[in-house]
């Protein structure tokens, strides 16, 4: 009986002795940046960078006829938008532009090819939605030409192919996993008069940099 | 009715792309300028999602291809599974005359995702400030305390030291006398003041301030602008919205403008968890816990030996009963 006790005794130590060095690693790992522990430094050096991660692999408009309008931001809808996230550990500003006009009408308006950020907090759509939240101009992260609203404020994408026109779709999108994923949504409406009939084809580029 | 059908054009617009992800080092190479300098410097890129990639470097320019050149070393970095990590060269060179500022260009690289026919193309870029002094240079050619890049974010102006000015600023001469900012609940706003001093001609001044944690920045705020008259003190005032904000101790780097002169100063200030406010720090409910743990060692530790020491004990007296 008495060595029984012992034994327990013994036991509770060694898994109290388990417990406290298991929890101290999980303290530590928990921090992030340059730290010192003892005599064992780690550096974690500065990285940025923006990612594509939807689930959904595909933006397919389908076929569309002249003074028709079409938009990944119908909640629910098969056409979904695309998510960008954060992937390193500094803030990020992300900008879009296009090589081209999707189309050749002369009478081709702003509005025909445009863009919209959205928090994924606003989202209705139970694909799509998430706690990551933007606002609009001021406060971090920014949804540029867009709110913190369920509706999105469209933006013309930038068609020079020039990267010096593009349009800052995202201001300081945060590193931290709380908001640092934000909703981009494309509007395209096919001219009155596209003249042409067949496949359309201009590549947006999204584009990632650090945030001053 | 064959006329209509012969004007009902059809469109097929299809986007589909696999998941990029990848990161790029350093975010911001700063180089100060030399009449002339030649410099090769390395990014780095890292495969975040393990996969198979293929990435062209890019350069922008902006506007200033005139002013510099970059030379990359390679066209294409291509990525097989388990490969982790790349990088590139790229050589920069200067110009012999450099107008005062700073010039940022962006070297980097982008993956082109879409299987369909409208492209899209990932970028990550990095930010390359070349400073000779004073501000950002904008692409309209003005130097500005503001800085407009491509994509019209907002930024600092003059972040350097003071050593950056422009000729005739002499009659500038304010300090920055204390700053006063006190730990806030999470969620709550921190008011920040920064009381300055004139001892000059009065100027226009504004603040920007850089907020740090462990080292790494996680956002910039600016004061309000406000005139400093001549031999008078003023208080430049902002708030620091805490929500996005984790508990934990922010140090904040005050650079406050005035004229082509600044002034820079630090802080720190910590944004408490809890809506009471009482657990300081983002660790405190850590450390509670592992002294928590520690008590309950120490306490089975003394409960063990002074029932070994009772054991001993009794045993004795078993032995004295015995032999008597």
């Amino acid at each position: 009986m008495k060595r029984g006790n012992t034994v327990v005794t013994l036991l509770l130590v060694v898994v109290g002795i388990f417990l406290f060095f298991v929890f101290l690693g999980e303290f530590y790992t928990d921090i992030t940046g340059a730290q010192t522990s003892g005599q064992v430094q780690v550096g974690v050096g500065q990285m940025s960078g923006i990612s594509l991660v939807t689930g959904f692999n595909s933006i397919n408009f389908g076929t569309r006829s002249p003074g028709e309008s079409i938009s990944t931001a119908v909640a629910g809808d098969s056409i979904k938008p695309f998510v960008v996230r954060n992937e390193g550990n500094v803030d990020v500003d992300v900008s879009i532009y296009a090589s081209n006009s999707l189309w050749t009408s002369p009478s081709v308006q702003p509005t025909d090819f445009q863009v919209s950020v959205r928090p994924r907090a606003a989202i209705m759509d139970p694909d799509l939605a998430g706690v990551d939240a933007c606002y609009s101009p001021g406060i971090s992260p920014e949804c540029f030409g867009s709110s913190s609203t369920l509706y999105p404020i469209w933006t013309s994408i930038p068609t020079t192919g020039n990267p010096l026109d593009a349009a800052l779709a995202i201001g300081r999108l945060h590193y931290q996993n709380t908001n640092d994923e934000a909703l981009v949504e494309i509007s395209i409406k096919v001219p009155a008069d596209e003249p042409a009939t067949g496949t359309k084809s201009s590549t947006v580029t999204l584009v990632g940099t650090a945030s001053v | 009715m064959f006329k209509k059908i012969l004007f009902l054009f059809f469109f097929i617009i299809l986007i589909s792309f696999s998941v990029s992800a990848f990161l790029i080092s350093p975010p911001v190479l700063n180089v100060k300028y030399e009449p002339g300098l030649k410099n090769t410097y390395e990014v780095f890129i890292i495969n975040n999602e393990d996969k198979i990639m293929e990435l062209n470097t890019i350069v922008d320019y902006k506007c200033f291809n005139d002013l510099f050149s970059v030379t990359l070393n390679a066209d294409k970095l291509i990525f097989n599974e388990g490969e982790y990590k790349k990088g590139f060269n790229f050589d920069l060179s200067l110009p012999s005359n450099l107008p005062t500022g700073k010039y940022e260009i962006r070297v980097g690289a982008e993956e082109r995702l879409s299987g369909g026919m409208l492209g899209l193309k990932v970028a990550n870029m990095v930010r390359i400030i070349i400073d000779n002094g004073g501000s950002f240079v904008t692409c309209d050619g003005v130097s500005s305390n503001v800085t407009l890049n491509e994509s019209g974010v907002s930024g600092v102006g003059d972040m350097g030291n003071n050593a950056g000015g422009f000729s005739g600023s002499s009659s500038v001469n304010f300090e920055i006398t204390s700053v006063k900012i006190n730990d806030v609940v999470s969620g709550e706003k921190a008011e920040l003041k920064i009381f300055v001093k004139n001892k000059g001609d009065g100027v226009e001044i504004d603040g920007v301030i850089d907020v740090i944690r462990n080292g790494l920045k996680v956002g910039t705020l600016k004061t309000n602008s406000d005139y400093l008259g001549k031999d008078s003190n003023i208080v430049l005032t902002s708030y620091i919205n805490t929500v996005n904000l984790d508990p934990s101790e922010y140090l904040l780097k005050i650079n406050v403008l005035g004229g082509s002169e600044s002034r820079n100063n630090d802080a720190k200030f910590r944004v408490l968890c809890g809506s009471e406010g009482k657990i300081i720090g983002g660790y405190s409910f850590e450390i509670f816990i592992l002294i928590l743990i520690l008590i309950l060692i120490l306490l089975v530790l003394f409960l063990m030996f002074r029932y070994i020491r009772k054991g001993k004990k009794s045993e004795e007296w078993e032995e004295d009963i015995f032999y008597q």
